[in-house]
């Protein structure tokens, strides 16, 4: 008759790991009470372990987690908002130049100077060299502010869904 | 594994019920780690909190290499360490006695024939366990609470094989000790 078993020999039984003496452990188990006694004990011990209680979080864990994640307003928009700002300020400046005549200014601009001076004329034809720029580029200009204005009307729409109201027809 | 890809993807493109269904899924798994490792009543709570909020950022990272339970284990390991460490809590507690036999404790060696784990010896139990150093309780918790394999515990804290094995084996065996020296000689049905 063996020697009796160990912890480690009890637990790796009831753990089902294998033993290179597996059957005289059972053998043994089966003929001496004492080691029997240790292995139910650590069975109601693995018992115990399993169906320990004590972990409960509030009620409300996983929605207050939730709402640490995803707050209902969300803290940027996709388009920034100097952007929109941007845009809007463009969008006056084009609407401003082509629906004011500005030419007038301009004639006066160059009619008050009868005697220029070099850099005098200089700086004035860089400035018509600008304005000439503008005028070409201006078509440009006024549709990009457009898409940046339309972009931010959109950005507008999309943030009031996700708030649950759509504000502009409220 | 397709149900959890499903559930990712959906949180990443922030859809906030899916993170709920996620911290639903994993928050008794979380709590089981963070209530073991962290003492303090007051702090666990907002634990548990830091965790998936960790989870939530890193979630676009995670690769399904492992399964995704082991992967939030683990941060849930990693986090307590961490707070454990910033508190200056000592990891390995001195352990009196722990080389005493069964004999040496159960005193005159009259054992009982039942060991029904009542709800006395429950609450004991409890006791019993939140003496033992941080590691032997992690590990406990993992084998038994959430039936995690060696290998996965050994993914889960990056303990070695032998040194969780040896771990579970100790923490049990100091169990039943202190159990059978509250009980042991009372005989309890
Ligand atoms: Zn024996």
């Amino acid at each position: 008759m063996m020697q009796h078993l160990t912890d480690d020999q009890m637990q790796d039984y009831l753990e089902g790991n294998p033993s290179d003496n597996q059957a005289e452990i059972i053998v043994h188990l089966a003929s001496c009470r004492e080691c029997r006694m240790a292995v139910v004990q650590y069975q109601t011990l693995f018992q115990g372990l399993k169906n320990d209680t004590g972990f409960e979080l509030s009620p409300g864990f996983a929605v207050s987690v939730t709402r640490r994640v995803a707050p209902e307003a969300p803290k940027s928009s996709p388009v920034p908002e100097y952007l929109l700002i941007g845009a809007a300020v463009a969008a006056a400046a084009c609407a401003i130049y082509f629906l004011v005549d500005l030419s007038s200014i301009f004639d006066l601009f160059k009619g008050g100077f009868a005697r220029r001076t070099a850099l005098e004329n200089a700086v004035t034809s860089t400035v018509t060299g600008v304005l000439d720029l503008l005028n070409i580029k201006s078509n440009m200009l006024l549709l990009s502010g457009g898409a940046l204005l339309t972009l931010g009307i959109l950005d507008g729409v999309v943030k009031s869904l996700k708030r649950g109201r759509l504000y502009f027809f409220a | 594994m397709a149900e959890e890809r499903e559930l990712v993807k959906r949180i990443l493109t922030g859809d906030s019920r899916a993170f709920t269904e996620f911290v639903l899924q994993y928050q008794r798994l979380v709590s089981h780690i963070v209530f073991r490792m962290v003492a303090n009543e007051a702090d666990r709570e907002d634990l548990c909190q830091d965790v998936f909020l960790g989870l939530y950022r890193n979630l676009a990272g995670f690769r399904f290499q492992s399964k995704m339970s082991t992967w939030v284990a683990r941060v849930t390991y990693f986090r307590c360490l961490n707070y454990l460490e910033k508190k200056k809590t000592p990891l390995f507690e001195d352990i009196c006695g722990e080389d005493q036999t069964i004999a040496d404790v159960a005193g005159n060696g009259e054992l009982p024939d039942e060991f029904a784990v009542s709800q006395d010896i429950a609450g004991r139990l409890r006791e019993e366990i939140d003496k033992l150093p941080v590691h032997y309780r992690t590990v406990l918790t993992l084998y038994h609470l959430d039936e995690m394999s060696y290998q996965e515990i050994t993914k889960i804290t990056d303990l070695p094989k032998g040194t969780v094995k040896s771990y579970l084996f100790r923490a049990r065996r100091l169990l039943k000790q202190r159990l059978e020296a509250q009980y042991g000689a009372e005989g309890l049905s």
